[in-house]
């Protein structure tokens, strides 16, 4: 097993390295830099490169940058190559200033079946330039719809098995929801690439305000609402601002409506056995999305293990 | 999930879906505030402008990124001051700025006097600072930063620093010294022996410039020692004090807890102080209901209002009803009431047009009265009084009529021709309502001066009651604000007629109408309107020299030539296609597309699919022309002729499928669908042309026409 690494400066506390120690995680998949294409700009930039403050030596560390869509959009045929190039050399230029070496990169996309042809055509160029093995993330549309979407010319995939629903105020959680699941996990027997299983182990907050979900907040769970005089309980994961207030940088108006979505254990348990079912138990690899401290102290220190042992 | 570097209150979701936030962002008169008819210049310190609402993140500027330049020129100045005559403006400007070390160091040697060598000292110190302080703008893929920055051994510098601000006598240097000092322990120590520096003078100093320069760092040290209450407090003294700080101080300012922020509001000493808090909090954390309230509370002399309330209600003017705009209205109606801040006159302004917006239209009527008792009668604020009074009058009437129209006519005249800076979105309302009001009233006509309706002009009643309306011999000063207002003048409408009859093939009805539209009806067509090719090709048509140049006009009377000959029997075949190729050519297929556009119809057509759908068939149509390659070939008297005439026939019927199959749904959609867009169909024109298999045209085709080939190869 493994995990992502999402955050913009790279950091391990002490829970992190033990929670890496215990099960014997040696590789980590890092979140180099996102790309975008601002309205403003004419060309796509990239945003919020790693910062490293702590040495990732002992790791394996796999590069991993997400591209919006709208990238690929926007992208014309003839820039293609002038991008990729860029990419490449930022990829490279990070991993140096550490003295990472690693035989893999991973992009990270939702494209579409407008984007299909461009974003297949910069993995392959991406393949050429730097000669090293690709993987790419698969959304469960990207499964079930793949006579649509294509599939990907990479060496495997990582089924991102979270975030399939709507940002909304309704009670399904966004991050995980069997029966959204359900919708597509049938189509996974068919697909033929190679696939590890990212698993959702974060929380977020849904800010929400006049029935509108108006900003995200960022690894915050129930405790922090709970103890919290600022705020009512309306429900086990729903609060309502009794006043104006701060917390944890952000600001709530008297009214706001915070909706916390989490992934318990036994969802975990739960999506494994689905993906296993679905699959003939053809799960390569786990990857736990994402390591933080704030995300592992809402779990057992076993968990990992244990779902690992599902897996079986 | 991923919070960015470099805007930090913006998530970046780098796995889930983007999420929009309530507000809607309409068409804007100016990229920078969206809708408004509430202008904030009016009435708010220019100093806060950046602070304005807008859709970028500072009003006027979008990412502030001076950091580098934002001091230069009051540093030459004050430097110029103190030196006087000594160095030159443009030598001390060069200095200052640009000049290298080895620069410095030799000017250092050959000064003289006492002053200009304090000056190059201190200059020699503060350049080696710039190894630190000046620090660019990364420019995207070029990451720079990625790499751990050497940490600048700044000990002798400090060292030095020290030595200078302790012995310097003049204040002016002293300060200066005290500044480089704090800044370097910012960036180069411990956040402590920044603060220990800092503090060292900072009650001596006169609270100019270079001690908001230096309290930002000492603010910034507070953060990283994560002590946010004062570092918050800090940041707030720096954006009251210093007006080239504002952004800085207001992108730095982050309270975390709710306990750090009252910590903030704890350590003030007046008041002000703390209305500055909350102002800041109202800007960036977007509450300024509770902004307002608070301020009003401490003080409702506070200027800081002012900014908030020019928020506040260029917040409520966007599309989408926020519920806090009740609230909002009732506590600046109370607000205005008291007549107790130092515009009275804006709030009563203010609760006026919140009514207006809540559709109460007497109630924004008596404050409007009450406004113009006391609003300055200066050009801006009276003209935005008399805007809103206006736009509330306008959009409280249910009817119209001439009594109505006497009212407003004044208004209208002064609105329509205001040259005063003011925001003015609500034109377009006005214009909207009045529109509708005509249309209710059954005045079609003028609902269409006020908001042209491209379709409007597909009903032949409607076209002639505007042409009517328009061609008045007295108009009335109301009718010609009206005639001022439509966008389709008299003239349009001939053009579009004269267009129409054309294509109609009513060629009489057409030459009468377009003498009436005399400068439209001289657009010079690009290619030859009379011409055909088996393959079309426009720009080849328009490139290929012409001895005659056809204008609009010119078209018109050719084919009325060319009717009157084929009436009379004259080489009728001749004449029918040359007809029919002006009559294909002035469609949207056609190298004479320009004689159908004019302003009713549109222009700049790249396919079908952008012509307005009420227009649509009509200039794609191929039946006039049709109609006359028909009546050609049914006077063709040789194979040679009859084979052109069903070559030229396969094109329309092949235009014709395209009219009826991807051209009819108007959504541009080239899906490679060959069920609906199969590669190869067998025409008519296509079918009748294999007889002629003998003729020299034929044999054009065949070399031409790569489906002709297709099919012959098909069909053998």
């Amino acid at each position: 097993m493994s995990f992502y690494y999402w955050r913009t400066t790279f950091s391990l506390d002490s829970q992190e390295i033990h929670t890496l120690r215990d099960n014997t995680v040696d590789t980590l998949y890092v979140r180099y830099f996102d790309v975008d294409w601002p309205a403003a700009d004419t060309a796509p930039t990239p945003l919020a490169p790693i910062r490293f403050e702590s040495s990732p030596a002992g790791y394996t560390i796999i590069p991993v940058v997400y591209i919006r869509n709208k990238v690929f959009e926007k992208l014309t045929p003839a820039a293609l190559p002038g991008f990729t190039n860029n990419v490449h050399t930022l990829i490279q230029r990070i991993s140096q200033s550490q003295a990472i070496v690693s035989r893999e990169v991973q992009f990270d996309c939702d494209w579409t079946e407008r984007t299909k042809d461009t974003y297949f055509q910069f993995l392959r160029t991406y393949r050429t330039l730097s000669k090293q093995a690709l993987s790419c993330t698969i959304r469960l549309h990207q499964v079930k719809y793949s006579g649509r979407t294509g599939i990907p010319p990479v060496d495997h995939g990582i089924l991102m098995y979270y975030n399939m629903g709507a940002i909304d105020t309704s009670s399904l959680s966004s991050i995980y929801d069997k029966s959204i699941s359900h919708r597509y996990t049938p189509s996974l027997r068919s697909y033929p690439l190679t696939l590890d299983l990212a698993l959702p182990v974060f929380t977020w907050g849904l800010k929400v305000r006049d029935g509108k979900v108006v900003q995200l907040l960022d690894k915050m769970n129930t405790g922090l609402f709970d103890k919290d005089s600022s705020f009512r309980r309306q429900s086990p994961n729903r609060y309502t601002a009794a006043q104006g207030c701060f917390k944890s940088g952000y600001y709530f108006q008297a009214g706001d409506q915070v909706k916390i979505e989490s992934v318990s254990a036994g969802d975990l348990k739960e999506i494994v056995t689905d993906v296993n079912q679905h699959t003939n138990h053809h799960i390569r690899n786990l990857i736990f999305f994402d390591l933080d401290s704030q995300n592992l102290q809402s779990y057992d220190k076993d968990l990992f293990k244990e779902i690992l042992a599902h897996t079986d | 999930m991923t919070k960015t570097f470099l805007r930090k209150y913006w998530l970046i979701l780098t796995s889930a879906c983007c999420i929009s936030t309530a507000v809607v962002l309409a068409c804007a008169d100016s990229g920078e505030y969206m809708t408004s008819s509430f202008t904030p210049e009016i009435f708010v310190d220019e100093a806060y402008s950046p602070f304005f609402y807008s859709e970028l993140f500072y009003y006027g500027i979008g990412h502030d990124e001076d950091q580098l330049i934002r001091f230069n020129n009051s540093n030459v100045q004050e430097w110029s001051s103190w030196l006087g005559k000594t160095v030159k403006p443009e030598t001390l400007q060069y200095l200052l700025t640009t000049a290298s070390s080895k620069a410095i160091d030799s000017g250092a040697t050959r000064s003289s006097d006492p002053k200009s060598k304090a000056f190059f000292s201190y200059l020699q110190l503060a350049k080696k600072c710039e190894a630190f302080s000046l620090t660019p703008i990364s420019r995207p893929w070029d990451e720079d930063t990625l790499k751990r920055k050497p940490r600048f051994n700044a000990t002798t510098l400090n060292r030095q620093l020290q030595q200078q601000f302790t012995a310097a006598t003049d204040p002016f240097l002293q300060q200066r010294y005290w500044f480089q000092l704090v800044r370097s322990q910012f960036f180069n120590g411990a956040p402590q022996d920044a603060l220990h520096a800092f503090d060292s003078y900072a009650q001596k100093s006169p609270t100019n410039t270079m001690y908001y320069r230096s309290l930002s760092y000492a603010a910034g040290a507070y953060y990283k020692l994560k002590q946010y209450s004062k570092a918050n407090y800090y940041y707030s003294l720096v954006y009251q004090g210093c007006n080239e700080l504002k952004t800085t101080a207001h992108y730095s300012f982050h309270p975390q807890e709710e306990s750090d922020w009252r910590g903030t509001l704890a350590l003030c000493r007046t008041s002000d102080e703390k209305a500055t808090l909350w102002q800041m909090l109202g800007i960036f954390y977007s509450d300024p209901n509770r902004a307002l309230q608070e301020i009003y509370q401490l003080n409702p002399k506070s200027d800081k209002l002012d900014l908030l309330l020019s928020r506040a209600v260029n917040i409520a003017e966007q599309p989408g009803i926020d519920s806090s705009q009740v609230a909002l209205t009732r506590f600046i109606s109370r607000v205005a009431e008291a007549r107790n801040t130092t515009k009275p006159w804006i709030w009563q302004q203010a609760a006026g047009y919140l009514n207006t917006l809540a559709d109460n239209y007497t109630a924004a009527a008596s404050w409007y009265a009450k406004a113009d008792a006391t609003t300055p009668k200066t050009d801006l604020p009276q003209a935005q009084l008399r805007l809103l009074k206006l736009y509330n009058t306008i959009a409280g009437s249910r009817t119209i009529d001439s009594k109505l129209e006497q009212k407003l006519l004044p208004e209208l005249q002064w609105l329509y021709h205001l040259k005063l800076d003011i925001r003015r979105s609500c034109v377009g309302a006005i214009d909207k309502k009045l529109a509708s009001l005509y249309t209710a009233s059954g005045d079609k006509a003028k609902a269409e001066c006020f908001v042209h309706k491209s379709e409007f002009f597909a009903s032949p009643a409607n076209t002639a009651a505007l042409k009517t309306f328009l061609s008045k011999p007295s108009p009335s000063p109301y009718d010609q604000l009206c005639y001022e207002r439509s966008e389709i003048k008299k003239e349009d409408i001939s053009e579009y007629q004269a267009i129409q009859y054309t294509m109609a093939d009513h060629i009489d009805e057409a030459l009468a109408v377009i003498k009436e539209a005399d400068s439209a009806s001289k657009t010079i067509l690009r290619g030859n309107p009379f011409n055909a090719r088996i393959r079309d090709c426009h720009d080849c048509d328009h490139e290929a020299p012409q001895k005659i140049k056809y204008s609009k006009a010119d078209l018109i009377k050719k084919l009325k030539e060319l009717k009157d000959k084929i009436a009379a029997g004259q080489d009728v075949y001749t004449n029918a296609v040359l007809a029919g190729n002006a009559q294909y050519n002035i469609t949207q297929y056609g190298n004479a597309r320009v004689f159908y556009e004019c302003k009713i119809y549109g222009s700049d057509n790249s396919g079908p699919w952008s012509i307005d759908s009420a227009y649509r068939t009509t200039l794609i149509s191929m039946k006039t022309a049709i109609r006359y390659y028909t009546l050609a070939l049914s006077a063709a008297k040789d194979d040679e002729q009859k084979a052109k005439c069903q070559y030229l026939l396969a094109k329309c019927q092949r235009n014709e499928w395209y009219n009826k199959t991807i051209y009819a749904k108007g959504d541009n959609d080239f899906a490679d669908d060959t069920e609906r867009n199969p590669a190869f169909i067998e025409w008519d024109g296509f079918k009748a042309l294999k007889q002629y298999a003998n003729t020299k045209y034929y044999n054009e085709v065949l070399k031409e026409c790569g489906y002709f080939k297709t099919y012959t190869g098909k069909t053998h």
